[in-house]
């Protein structure tokens, strides 16, 4: 890449050297003045928009191990144009995650501690080490793109030997992590307000990821048809609509067990009045199912609109939309309302996820520039899969 | 209301990228007018038919197995009209012998060269040169080379009758994609992509060598 291509300004590479910039002052900050000094956490709100992002990074990289399984375990290769970026954006997300930790510990220095003080009765324990585990395993699963770079042939070799497992391994460690999260939850029924809290949490983690993972490699597609333009020479990067519009089917089928384990959930444990109680959090749970489940299924529910872009495109905002809504009202909305405080993050909470997330999309430029990220189109297997 | 917050940030980036593209004008992928990729091949109906005692190997040749123990070996319909009108400019020497693999024919789309593979191990008893330097029409009807080989050759590995067929209609859709991936000029293509036209015999002149590299790669590998 040339210099000059890099220097040359464009509006996002301007607004991304100014959120970098500031989020470092900010994380400065962070580090040498304390928590209290630079956010609005305390001690009635201890988890704010960090912890909230972390549940949505999760969230959102659920994609990794759902394309992972279909190609690799179920032998569906038609998505296989999709596993490279996947699992690349759930390594990103789980980074982003891991540094939001990081920098969320009253003492960072001790991040190390779960790794040697095993405490096996805490839910966080079980978080930690899936976090750990998870991450080595996309490691392990991105690695042959790496060493196909440098033409390390040998082992390459070896990590296909033991691809199966690993994928097995990602799968087994996401299924319990993106549960977790949601059994973290079970321990505070007091706290949490009853619109979201349910014995069910870890399932309506589960199921959500799987629809809001695969939404996020759906819009993922469209930045990176739009990032990667063939007159830059990327191949590959086209829209794939075949493969999209079959991994929206997915979506649908994903959000409508979702909403029949709420629905179950409310009727059966009697929570029917509370959607007729007029408060913030009403509205904000009407706002979180309508945006991220009922327009989806309405509009997924029709072949016209799942094999359309825009419409494609405009739903797998909305599913995110929803994700976004849910992650934050669970931990932060919910919690909120119990403790009587009003939380919202300070400044330098704000720009250094900011400075996160921007981070995160220049890694996936920088991947995408430098690696064969995007494979053809449709390769033989798909070809002998259809026939 | 920080989860309002956190959305409406997410919504404002998109819709500020839209602005911003709107004002380099372009287009957002998701906007773009659509162009219909996946409901039609591009290929004739006549390409796609293959006659029952021929197999096809999936680099590109046909073989037509002889009672006389000699095996015909030409270049399909698909190899014949993927990057426009093929001509035959080079076949394997007569009386060498020729593994598998090793290549069989050169063929040129205008001013660019391919080389076919051979699908067998044998030795070349006849190489037919009336299609040298002649624009291949009719391929299952030109055979280019003569080979001694053993018929009784693992024959799984190639196609024949109706699997063929939908083995050789998805090359036609994945050629699609590999054209749309390496043209300079889409709309070179797109006239006889999307309109129900024939590939334009100017295509190829458009590829660059990495273009006709990666296709060798893609379609004409065993």
């Amino acid at each position: 890449m040339k210099i000059n291509e890099i220097l040359k300004p464009t509006f996002w590479k301007v607004v991304s050297v100014i959120i970098v910039t500031i989020g470092l002052v900010s994380t400065f900050y962070r580090f040498t003045r304390g928590l209290g000094a630079t956010t609005n956490l305390h001690d009635m709100a201890p988890w704010g928009l960090w912890i909230g992002f972390d549940f949505l990074g999760v969230g959102l990289a659920a994609a990794g191990f759902t394309i992972a399984a279909t190609v690799h375990i179920f032998h569906l290769h038609k998505y296989e144009p999709m596993v490279r970026p996947a699992i690349l954006t759930a390594f990103i997300g789980y980074s982003i995650v891991v540094c939001l930790l990081v920098v969320d510990l009253g003492r960072p220095e001790n991040f190390w501690h779960p790794l040697v003080m095993w405490n096996i009765h805490s839910v966080m324990f079980e978080i930690t080490w899936c976090l750990i585990c998870y991450t080595t395993v996309l490691i392990l699963e991105f690695a042959p793109v790496v060493l196909e770079k440098f033409n390390l042939t040998a082992p390459i070799k070896y990590l296909r030997i033991i691809s199966i497992p690993v994928v097995i391994a990602g799968v087994l460690f996401s299924t319990l992590h993106q549960s977790s999260f949601g059994s973290l939850y079970l321990i505070v029924p007091g706290k949490l307000h009853p619109l979201w809290y349910s014995s069910l949490l870890p399932v309506h983690f589960y199921i959500s990821c799987i629809a809001s993972g695969l939404s996020m490699i759906i819009f993922e597609s469209f930045l990176i048809a739009r990032a990667f333009p063939k007159d830059e020479g990327f191949h590959h990067t086209e829209l794939k609509m075949n493969i999209l519009s079959g991994a929206s089917f997915a979506v649908l089928v994903a959000l409508i067990a979702g909403f029949l384990l709420k629905s179950y959930d409310f009727i059966n444990n009697g929570k029917i009045s509370l959607l007729i109680k007029p408060s913030a959090e009403t509205y904000l749970f009407y706002l979180e199912i309508i945006t991220g489940t009922i327009v989806p299924i309405s509009l997924l529910s029709f072949k016209k609109f799942r094999e359309d872009k825009k419409w494609l495109y405009i739903i797998s905002i909305c599913v995110i939309s929803g994700l976004i809504l849910n992650r934050l009202n669970v931990s932060i909305t919910g919690l909120i309302a119990s403790s009587g405080v009003n939380y919202f993050p300070s400044f330098d909470e704000i720009s250094i996820t900011a400075m996160l997330v921007v981070l995160g999309v220049f890694a996936f430029r920088i991947v995408a520039k430098n690696f064969h990220l995007f494979e053809a189109a449709e390769s033989h297997e798909t070809v002998k899969e259809r026939i | 209301m920080v989860a309002v917050f956190v959305l409406a940030v997410f919504l404002f980036i998109i819709a500020a990228d839209i602005i911003v593209l709107k004002f380099q004008g372009k287009k957002h992928p998701a906007f773009a007018t659509a162009i219909p990729q996946y409901g039609s091949s591009i290929h004739d109906e006549n390409d796609i038919s293959i006659p029952s005692d021929i197999i096809i190997s999936k680099g590109h040749t046909w073989i037509k197995f002889g009672r006389d123990g000699l095996a015909d070996i030409g270049i399909d319909a698909f190899g014949a009209a993927a990057l426009g009108k093929m001509s035959v400019v080079k076949c394997a020497d007569e009386g060498k012998e020729i593994k598998k693999g090793e290549i069989i024919f050169e063929g040129s789309y205008g001013d660019k060269t391919v080389k076919f593979l051979s699908p067998v191990n044998g030795f070349v008893k006849a190489v037919n040169s009336n299609i040298i330097g002649k624009k291949i029409s009719g391929p299952y009807e030109m055979w280019g080379i003569k080979l001694i080989t053993d018929s009784k050759e693992n024959k799984r590995q190639f196609l024949s009758g109706n699997e063929a067929q939908n083995w050789m209609k998805n090359e036609f859709i994945r050629l699609k994609s590999f054209i749309e991936n390496f043209t300079p000029d889409t709309g070179l293509a797109g006239v006889t992509m999307y309109d129900g036209g024939k590939l334009s015999d100017e295509l190829a002149s458009s590829f660059t060598a990495e273009a006709i590299a990666n296709f060798e790669k893609e379609f004409l590998s065993l």
